[in-house]
């Protein structure tokens, strides 16, 4: 074992077969969340072929030259240099801070390269950083033949800089990645100004969005929210208001407009006015007037023909939650409009929260004779119980499932 | 076309280039690449040494304290040049006419300053590179880039002209050294 230090440069062929797998362990201890990431750049220093950025949206490089295991702070990479193709020069490995927080307060950031019992240690620790959101902890870069460099040097601008670094202006409009991080610091600005409240929600809601591939989606937002009696205890504890809460984010990121619009049904359907950060504290304020307004009983199709109506027409694809306790009435009436409204732009995701029977819900994933599968069904036991960050996940796993084969099937242009 | 070096090899400056008497020195890094951390600087020198390898006076000794040798034949043209310097982060003018008899070496190197308190050193900086430019017609005769050896460094002896009979050489030296201009001076017989 060699340690080596920042500045560092030597042949790897002095510590290792390169015609062999190395990896390469990258792991962070501290305060903030740290991610990191494999660029496989080209010759100009340029991330020109996407498939080569191994993070945890991506584990794997086209042959499997590079295998990402692990995620956040403790992560290993599997290299197999001899096996790259030509374009890919150099493989930048990167840790970058999540949310808030600075390399300069980390408390300890190593990074082995090893292969049998040789090994190459690079340990760093914050009093080597300062202000930076994004750091190259170490280069395996061929120049002749392939060699380490221990950059440790970074950027304050993070992964965003990041990314603009070895993004290549000519790529940037194709590549995802950094609209991901521009909105991600405008989200939270934005919930700071109009609804700091909810700031915490940006950061399991960004996660969320960046796994699943969907932050530069614009989408319409509904909300379906059961108000039939056995709702009242949901009511009445405010985790009806919690759930409002946390589609407000959602709504800012994925809205046209950045508001969404609600419903609550019960025997009748009631639509509420749009939900926006200036009103979304007073959406359940007089849940008990509107429960006997919509009646006592579980209806869900005067709502979806709504809302169908609303959304059928229109060029931007909706998303639509429906949040439940309970099995709906009118089955078979709900299920041939959701089997009819395969054709348009609308997709439904239902969440059961009641520990119950939930009927015509639970066979969605199995309806027969619709266009493309629209609908995606999940309960929780207790949605107040589960993190943010696995709530948004599981909201938003079928979405781009969907967005994606609407497109294929001419549903979405 | 200028003839691009190895670290090590030494080369025929005079001899072949009839007439060449000025010429400058441009030396050239990048450091810019990330803005996190402190700001590099980075300072180009002249030693000028008798056979010994060692100066005879702390005034053969050419950096941003003393940009001119009393002989006019060094001249350090400071941090912001323009025009033919183009690219080049630091150019020393030479006069090789002017070098005085007992000078038998100029020896160029690039220290880091305030490498130890700002953790930097040469394994950060990438592309550096040193050139030999005929001062008339702007000629690039030389270039030598540093490579990849550098590491931890946070001294470089660059390169040095030399006197080969009547002729000037120039060898490609590339060797480092870890403690800066301070350990280069010890090195020259500067006394700091």
């Amino acid at each position: 074992m060699a340690d080596i230090q920042r500045g560092y440069r030597g042949k790897l062929s002095d510590s290792f077969d390169i015609s062999k797998e190395i990896t390469v362990s990258v792991s962070v201890s501290g305060a903030g969340e740290y991610d990191s990431c494999c660029f496989g750049v080209d010759a100009q220093d340029k991330l020109s072929d996407e498939s080569y950025m191994i993070f945890y949206n991506q584990v794997s490089s086209p042959s499997r030259e590079i295998t990402l295991n692990g995620s956040g702070a403790n992560t290993s990479y599997s290299v197999s240099l001899s096996k790259l193709p030509p374009h890919i020069c150099k493989l930048v490995f990167t840790v970058s801070i999540d949310g808030d927080g600075v390399m300069g307060q980390l408390q300890k950031l190593s990074v082995t390269l090893s292969q049998g019992g040789n090994s190459l240690v690079l340990n760093l620790s914050g009093s080597d950083f300062r202000d930076e959101k994004a750091v190259i902890a170490v280069e395996l870069y061929k120049k002749e033949v392939w060699r380490v460099a221990a950059v440790a040097s970074g950027f304050n601008g993070g992964l965003s800089a990041l990314l603009k670094a070895y993004g290549g202006e000519e790529a940037a409009p194709a590549s995802p990645p950094p609209a991901v991080v521009q909105s991600k610091v405008s989200l939270e600005k934005r919930l700071e100004a109009e609804a700091p409240q909810l700031v915490s929600l940006a950061k399991p809601l960004k996660l969320s969005l960046e796994k699943h591939n969907l932050t530069d989606v614009v989408a319409q937002v509904a909300l379906l929210i059961d108000i039939s009696g056995s709702m009242s205890g949901t009511f009445r504890n405010g985790i009806v208001q919690e759930v409002i809460d946390k589609i407000v984010p959602l709504a800012m990121e994925f809205d046209d407009n950045g508001e969404f619009e609600l419903w609550y049904f019960g025997t009748r359907s009631k639509r509420m006015p749009a939900v926006t950060t200036k009103n979304y504290f007073e959406a359940t304020m007089d849940w008990n007037k509107l429960m006997k307004q919509c009646g006592g009983g579980t209806d869900l199709s005067p709502a979806i023909s709504e809302v169908i109506d609303e959304y059928k027409n229109d060029k931007l694809p909706a998303y639509v939650l429906c949040i439940t306790d309970g099995a709906t009435s009118k089955a078979a009436k709900v299920k041939e409009l959701i089997t009819n409204a395969a054709q348009y732009p609308i997709f439904w995701q239902f969440i059961g929260i009641g520990r119950g029977n939930y009927g015509i819900l639970e066979e969605l994933d199995n309806m027969r004779g619709r266009k493309v599968d629209n609908a995606n069904f999940f309960s929780l036991d207790d949605i107040s119980r589960v993190k943010n960050k696995d709530l948004y996940s599981r909201m938003l796993a079928e979405f781009p499932l969907w967005l994606k084969e609407a497109k294929r099937m001419g549903i979405l242009r | 076309m200028a003839i691009s070096l190895q670290k090590g090899q030494k080369v025929d400056l005079t001899k072949g280039n009839a007439g060449l008497t000025k010429i400058f020195i441009g030396l050239g890094w990048d450091t810019n690449k990330y803005d996190g951390g402190s700001d590099f600087d980075l300072d180009a020198s002249a030693f000028l040494t008798g056979e010994s390898g060692k100066v005879q006076s702390d005034a053969d000794f050419v950096f941003y304290g003393n940009l001119k040798h009393a002989s006019d034949s060094v001249e350090h043209t400071g941090d912001n040049l323009t025009g033919d310097g183009d690219g080049d982060d630091e150019v020393i003018n030479v006069d090789l006419s002017k070098i005085p008899a007992n000078v038998a070496k100029v020896a160029f190197t690039v220290t880091i300053h305030e490498a130890e308190s700002r953790k930097q050193n040469f394994g950060m900086v990438s592309n550096a590179y040193i050139r030999v430019v005929n001062a008339a017609g702007g000629t690039e005769l030389i270039h030598y880039d540093l490579g990849e050896d550098y590491s931890v460094e946070t001294a470089v002896v660059v390169a040095e002209i030399y006197r080969h009979g009547t002729e000037w050489k120039f060898n490609a030296i590339g060797s480092g050294f870890s403690g800066g201009l301070k350990a280069l001076c010890q090195n020259f017989g500067v006394n700091v």
